[in-house]
């Protein structure tokens, strides 16, 4: 709430307003059909022509948006769940962060759970690894309980790995497609085919904890594979709205925003 | 009153070149995209769109149950139908390893449709013997009913044992489940229809959270989930 204050005054409206329209249930998909159809159109166009870079071909940008459109145009139905699931600032109403580690399969295997980021992902990194060091931590729990009780009593907490897509975004199955398919290969279990083309592998995070625990959670994943700790994730990954701040020449503003 | 006639005509047209895009990428996603991998053979992946019919989820509204765009032509009025792409490698399909992986269903993100991963669906198609992408409920070429549910539901049976749930207040927490049943019960129904055993289960964006309400609920179909950038991960911080 302090951040926005310090924001100039038609930002602050601008997002307001949005949420505003959020909170009474108006989706993009709703704000698009209310507009006249050139101008949701051209609004699409330019939305793949800049969040897309990695699509060169012509035809297929133009195939790409016109299938986006047409199914934001077709009257909404799904898309109507975004404010019953999510808040207004894209956070979920009950967020992941506590559910993933309840995860079990039914007979008593634990779960795997892979998370796979883009390198300029405006979804956090950090999400998917502190997911992974609540897990780690119930896991220890769950295994001293083990110890104590003797026998098997509850199905372990699940497993996660944490995946970077090197130059891609939110939409990183399209922005890199060669490595996106190697890291979900890899994730479902068949690495050793992918790891002799050295060219497209994404690289594997853990948080410092697992690291330097020798006890073998990373065992199964890191045999062949090298996996990064924390300040190489955090130097890995960007942030999705690092590259639009710096075209806007906002520089100023994030030095205002660090003096306080 | 008017706009009555107005908007089938153009929902006709709406529809007609929202396939002819789908059909665009989808011989992108045959022609283009193919990996460098040694065994792979173009010859040996079929391509198909499909449409299944599945129950409607208990959770949707007695009178907001009519969908307001159909596309098949066999349309049943007690069943919904989900649309998507089916890759299948016949190489793959022929051997009989033991360790072959369940195969891959991939979720879509927000607003988006099954052909958005078009650029993956031959590489991916070299692993796994069969890749399903889906339209969920609601969105692409899937039956779309208004999104009006039963708040009140005797669905919310699960108890999903949350450490925040003293904070969180039950009825956000039935809303939210409610809201997210309108897409588990429709995959389920799905699973079910190709009678598939387990999934490995790949969701972008907001299909990413989905799957791990699915999960939740039927965690003894699911081999593993695969996150692709999910949403509503973080809690939100003050």
């Amino acid at each position: 709430m302090n951040r926005i204050n310090t924001l100039p005054f038609y930002v602050r409206y601008m997002i307001k307003t949005a949420r505003f329209l959020f909170d009474k249930g108006i989706t993009p998909g709703a704000f698009l059909r209310s507009l006249p159809s050139s101008r949701s159109k051209a609004l699409v166009d330019g939305y793949v022509l800049n969040r897309l870079p990695a699509i060169t071909c012509e035809d297929e940008r133009k195939h790409l948006s016109e299938y986006l459109y047409q199914n934001s145009m077709l009257p909404g139905s799904g898309e109507c769940c975004l404010n019953e699931i999510l808040t207004s600032g894209a956070f979920a109403k009950i967020p992941l962060l506590y559910r993933i580690p309840h995860l079990k399969q039914a007979n008593g295997k634990e779960m795997e759970v892979h998370m796979i980021y883009g390198q300029n992902d405006w979804m956090s990194y950090r999400g998917g690894l502190d997911t992974q060091l609540l897990c780690h931590q119930k896991r220890m729990d769950w295994e001293e309980e083990q110890q104590i009780n003797g026998s098997k009593s509850s199905s372990p907490p699940p497993r996660v790995s944490v995946y970077g897509v090197k130059n891609a975004s939110h939409l990183l199955m399209l922005d890199n497609y060669e490595e996106f398919n190697a890291a979900l290969i890899i994730a479902a279990g068949g690495g050793e085919k992918t790891n002799n083309q050295s060219q497209h592998v994404p690289v594997e995070f853990a948080c410092d904890e697992l690291l330097t625990d020798e006890s073998g959670s990373l065992s199964r994943s890191s045999s062949s594979r090298k996996v990064a700790g924390e300040s190489e994730a955090a130097a890995f990954f960007r942030g999705g709205f690092r590259r639009f701040r710096k075209d806007e020449d906002d520089d100023a503003a994030e030095e205002k925003k660090m003096e306080e | 009153m008017f706009s009555y006639f107005f908007t089938n005509t153009q929902l006709a047209d709406r529809l007609s070149s929202f396939i002819e895009a789908e059909h665009q990428l989808l011989q992108y996603a045959k022609t283009r995209f193919a990996n460098s991998h040694p065994l792979h053979d173009e010859k040996n992946h079929h391509f198909q769109l499909f449409d299944t019919p599945i129950d409607i989820p208990r959770c949707i509204k007695d009178d907001a149950m009519f969908c307001q765009v159909h596309d098949t032509d066999t349309e049943e009025c007690n069943k919904y139908s989900l649309h998507g792409v089916k890759v299948i490698n016949k190489q793959l399909e022929s051997t009989t390893t033991t360790d072959k992986p369940a195969p891959l269903v991939l979720l879509h993100g927000y607003a988006n449709g099954s052909l958005y991963f078009y650029r993956n669906l031959m590489g991916l198609s070299s692993h796994f013997s069969s890749v399903y992408a889906l339209d969920m409920l609601g969105w692409g070429r899937s039956s779309r009913p208004k999104f009006e549910l039963l708040t009140s539901s005797t669905t919310s049976d699960e108890s999903s044992n949350n450490e925040d749930s003293s904070t969180i207040d039950s009825i956000t927490k039935q809303q939210v489940t409610t809201a997210e049943s309108f897409f588990v019960e429709s995959l389920e129904s799905w699973r079910k229809h190709h009678n598939l055993p387990k999934l490995t289960l790949a969701g972008h964006s907001m299909g990413g959270y989905l799957s791990v309400a699915y999960a939740e609920k039927y965690p003894q179909h699911v081999e593993k989930l695969i996150l692709l950038s999910p949403v509503g991960v973080p809690e939100k911080t003050p």
